[in-house]
């Protein structure tokens, strides 16, 4: 009797246990959730961040904060997001493919995008355009791989930073077309895109959205699009890879994350909320001001694009060598 | 709605709080710079309060605060507006800053009344796209905004201000020199210089020129300009009028007496219990109410005149 009452009494205490556990995640979420960006108020992740928290508000019904936990290149908001209790309640709005490339940078930012993240699924990806002075003496992608074919080292690009996409995209171009530009990197794409319309510098990736207004004024020359399909917003634009790069893509990729450990149920519920999100017209307007092209999809297609992102700069930087 | 451009608002006191709000209704992503921690960390509540009573509370999510000028990404920053303590130090401060950090095609404002913008920015690079932008308190309530253009403020910096205003549901009007007062507030203070001379000569009581603005031709203004006004009235007629009347008007260059020596009194209005009326907690607890209710119901009535908030285009 005492035995059986003991053996009861385990199951009732496991059984609530389990019940209050299962509760607490059909109940998700029962208070507020929040987004780490981790970049500084105003950037693009930042500004991407808070369309999807306010999307994701939306549906869930709950309030989603945006906090900004900027700080080396994106790694200390990330790293804040990786310690946090794995309860649904903390995620990161990942700037994938600059986390990518921090994780294969001298300094390693203590973090793999791999095992440390449950992911939520992506957001969206922002293209890159190359753009030239308007007097530089090329008329497309072709023109300008003969220019620096001929002269060796003598182009020079500029790019948002050093070990930025931007920058990184350009070592890709040079390996595959096998030309030598140098590289001016500037702190962020602003006195970047200034000094290429000063005429200081010839040639530069940029964010198709940060480009866009000079490209539309004629104040610099647009002669390709990094993405694989043509961008809606550089029509008429071909793309690197169909103007004799065969294979090139460089986008900037971002979408959510959770710690490791967060039940499943909880991020797949998200990835549900995150997907209903980016397919509403208003959010799809909202990210297009951005540059930013909606990718609504399964967890699975984060953890393939990570995969691949990982893979893909590992291979830039090992043949960039020293990243200046 | 977040969206591509971001408006920094320098200074998160009563005025640039306010000013947050009205870009962040019009879909801007905001950020207010604010030094003092405790003003910055109130601010999130004050905005979803005020956003709510709108239905824009959708909006709050687009704003926040910020310590420094420095603290901020400012790639996508498209227009900066200094509503920081009126000292010309701290606003040359302001601009050197935004000067330094925003790209070179975003807009420099300031809202000060006291300082013109091109004393502000004197010496600074690139005058030409800075211009005074100056709100009336509550700024998120009143509609007017003074657009105002210095010597080297460009046609483009002036232009592009106003289609921001019009888009954000305010009502822009542009000041081409930067005079004291700007606009409104010159016409203003003409009207309280006459209006304290009368009293100063004795002609009227403080009560009665109250009355002869708010039951007389006060509440017209509602409705129409003076301009406008003219076009119902005639212009012979108030041509006529003023040609018997200027010459009596006052062209005092002084404060009237009825001011200067209330304010060596002490007897500064409300908030010392004195003015021209006398206040205990509890009549101004109750004027105040019923001026804000009063100024509500005005706002309703001039409410189909103002713009639309549009959707936000690229400001960039």
């Amino acid at each position: 009797m005492y035995h059986w009452m003991k053996q009861t009494g385990c199951t009732v205490a496991l059984l609530a246990t389990t019940a209050t556990v299962a509760w607490a995640q059909a109940d998700y979420p029962s208070r507020q959730v929040t987004l780490v960006v981790p970049y500084a108020a105003g950037g693009a992740t930042d500004i991407i961040g808070r369309i999807v928290a306010q999307g994701l508000g939306d549906e869930l019904n709950q309030t989603i904060v945006v906090q900004n936990a900027p700080g080396a290149g994106g790694s200390i908001g990330a790293m804040q997001v990786m310690r946090a209790d794995p309860d649904g309640y903390t995620l990161l709005m990942g700037a994938l493919t600059s986390h990518s490339i921090n994780m294969h940078l001298p300094t390693a930012p203590g973090f793999d995008l791999r095992t440390d993240f449950e992911t939520v699924g992506l957001a969206g990806s922002v293209g890159l355009a190359l753009v030239t002075r308007t007097d530089l003496a090329v008329d497309d992608l072709k023109s300008l791989l003969a220019e620096a074919g001929a002269n060796p080292g003598q182009l020079a690009y500029a790019s948002a930073g050093a070990g930025s996409p931007q920058h990184l995209g350009m070592e890709m171009l040079k390996n595959a077309a096998d030309v030598n530009l140098v590289h001016v990197p500037y702190q962020g794409s602003a006195p970047a895109i200034t000094d290429l319309i000063g005429g200081h510098v010839d040639v530069m990736f940029d964010t198709i959205p940060s480009v866009l207004p000079h490209v539309n004024s004629g104040a610099v020359k647009a002669l390709a699009v990094t993405t694989p399909e043509p961008s809606p917003f550089l029509e008429g634009l071909p793309t690197v890879a169909s103007a004799g790069v065969e294979g090139f893509e460089v986008q900037s990729w971002f979408g959510v994350l959770a710690p490791a450990g967060t039940p499943e149920t909880v991020t797949q519920r998200l990835n549900e909320v995150l997907n209903a999100t980016l397919q509403k017209p208003e959010i799809i307007a909202a990210l297009e001001q951005q540059g930013v092209v909606a990718s609504p999809g399964p967890r699975e297609a984060e953890a393939a694009l990570i995969e691949s992102e990982i893979a893909k700069w590992q291979a830039v930087i090992e043949t960039a060598g020293s990243l200046e | 709605m977040t969206s591509t451009s971001v408006a920094v608002i320098v200074g998160g006191g009563t005025m640039g709080a306010d000013v947050a709000i009205v870009f962040a209704r019009g879909g801007w992503r905001v950020v207010v710079v604010e030094p003092a921690a405790e003003r910055r960390q109130a601010l999130g509540s004050y905005w979803t309060v005020e956003l709510d009573k709108t239905g824009h509370g959708a909006a709050a999510g687009a704003m926040s605060a910020e310590a420094k000028m420095d603290d901020l990404a400012w790639d996508n920053v498209a227009i900066v507006v200094d509503c920081a303590p009126e000292r010309l130090d701290v606003k040359r401060v302001v601009f050197e800053t935004a000067a330094r950090l925003a790209r070179a095609d975003a807009i420099l404002a300031s809202n000060s009344s006291g300082f013109p913008i091109s004393q502000i920015v004197q010496g600074l690079p690139h005058p030409e796209r800075c211009a005074g932008l100056h709100f009336f308190m509550p700024a998120h309530l009143v509609p007017l905004v003074e657009v105002v253009s210095s010597a080297e403020t460009n046609q483009e910096t002036a232009e592009r201000l106003m289609t921001i205003m019009r888009d954000l549901g305010r009502v822009p009007v542009h000041v081409r020199r930067d005079l004291p007062g700007f606009l409104a507030n010159r016409m203003q203070h003409a009207l309280a210089r006459e209006a304290f001379a009368l009293i100063e000569a004795g002609i009227a009581s403080a009560e009665d020129v109250d009355a002869a603005v708010r039951f007389g031709f006060g509440f017209r203004f509602l409705a129409a300009g003076p301009a406008l006004q003219r076009d119902h009235a005639g212009l012979d007629v108030h041509c006529a009028a003023a040609a018997t009347m200027y010459p009596s008007l006052s062209v005092a260059t002084q404060p009237s007496s009825e001011l200067r020596d209330r304010v060596e009194a002490g007897r500064l209005g409300m908030k010392t219990g004195a003015g021209f009326y006398d206040w205990t907690p509890e009549t101004i607890a109750a004027e105040r109410e019923r001026y804000q209710s009063a100024l509500a119901a005005a706002l309703d009535i001039i409410a189909d005149d103002l713009p639309q908030i549009r959707p936000l285009e690229d400001h960039r």
